[in-house]
């Protein structure tokens, strides 16, 4: 056998077989480092979870109103950080779950971002009235704001961060259902879009998870 | 011995058989309201439905007179958006249990009579499809996401 293998009508196949091995590992290695030659502001980017980065989105002028009936539109969300929520007040289960979180999450990050606002956007003008949303956002906390209005107002908004809501058991005239985003958005205090926190929601995650945010946007600054 | 041990499982046996009632199916336990700003009229409730038994048990119904109606729903998150199923019947199969927890699968309690506040009891009556009912007490709370400890206290 080893006889065999040094005879030459071994030798050549094997060399070629060596060669394909040499040139597919070359290639490799050069594609590894081309990958490493990347910015490191994408990197970095990559690795913060929910960072709409780069071209976050503008927010551009909407009318909503807030909880106690004053026009609440793009001049509220400047120089502010802001979470917010889409939901209805009759949910029993996802938005208290996620109102609960946000006050957690707000007791413990309100003092070192005296700059924070946490807003509920009701997407169920039907039912929400002004009244009934200052009594749901100041039950969570009396910080919160509670925004709606009619549905093209509500519109101004969600059309611009595009989340979509529907009535789920339509038929039902009362205790109807709404399908909702489920995440809570972030706005910097330049009014964009910069970030997104999916569910299920945790005040720890939010926490860390809006640190990394904010401390890459004022890095861009 | 061994026949003292046959007569001890036997006899074990024939008392069981005799003293089975219908509540030792399933185990109801942790069973809470969540309190909710006075303005909502739809709650939830949450608890633990352990199987005992070797077959399929299914929860068919939940009633209580302190609201006009409870439905069992299953709240899911799909493409980001949150949504709820409503569940006709639950099945919990043998020897297996299924836990109603935020987030997840819930009773909606409809239309309170009163406002609740944390600290308020009320009584729920789960019904199974072999016609077995258990009525437990609920113990409305506040929620508290950060510690789920909290809320496994046994009220079966």
């Amino acid at each position: 056998m080893l006889k065999e293998l040094s005879n030459s009508k071994f030798l050549i196949p094997a060399m070629a077989i060596l060669a394909m091995f040499a040139a597919s590992a070359g290639f490799y290695i050069s594609l590894k480092q081309s990958q490493n030659q990347t910015p490191p502001s994408i990197e970095l980017t990559a690795a913060i979870e929910g960072l709409f980065w780069p071209n976050p989105k503008k927010i551009l002028e909407f009318n909503t109103l807030d909880q106690t009936g004053t026009p609440f539109g793009l001049e509220q969300i400047k120089d502010k950080w802001s979470f917010v929520f889409f939901g209805y007040t009759q949910c029993p289960d996802i938005c208290p779950i996620t109102m609960s979180v946000m006050n957690e999450s707000y007791n413990q990050l309100a003092n070192e971002n005296s700059n924070l606002q946490i807003i509920f956007v009701s997407v169920d003008p039907e039912r929400d009235t002004s009244e009934i949303l200052e009594q749901y956002v100041s039950y969570f906390n009396d910080a919160f704001i509670g925004l709606g209005g009619n549905a093209e107002m509500i519109n101004s908004l969600t059309k611009q961060i595009g989340v979509a809501y529907f009535l789920n058991n339509e038929e039902q005239k009362e205790g109807y259902l709404v399908d909702h985003s489920a995440s809570i958005f972030i706005f910097d205090p330049k009014a964009r879009l910069v970030g997104k926190l999916s569910a299920p929601h945790e005040s720890k995650k939010i926490i860390e998870q809006f640190t990394k945010i904010k401390e890459f946007i004022n890095a861009q600054n | 011995m061994h026949k003292i041990k046959l007569i001890l499982s036997l006899s074990f046996l024939f008392f069981s058989l005799l003293f089975a009632d219908e509540n030792t199916n399933v185990n109801i336990s942790n069973v809470w309201i969540s309190e909710a700003p006075p303005t909502v009229s739809v709650l939830a409730a949450y608890a633990t439905i352990e199987n005992l038994s070797d077959q399929t048990q299914t929860l068919t119904s939940v009633t209580s007179s302190s609201f006009s109606k409870i439905e069992l729903h299953l709240s899911k998150v799909v493409d980001e958006m949150a949504t709820m199923e409503k569940q006709e019947t639950l099945m919990i199969p043998a020897k297996d249990s299924i836990e109603f927890t935020p987030g997840a699968y819930h009773l909606m309690l409809f239309d309170p009579k009163i406002s609740l506040k944390a600290g308020d009891k009320i009584n729920l009556i789960f019904t199974f499809a072999d016609n077995t009912s258990h009525n437990i007490e609920a113990l409305v709370e506040k929620r508290n996401n950060d510690n789920h400890e909290h809320h496994h206290h046994n009220s079966h």
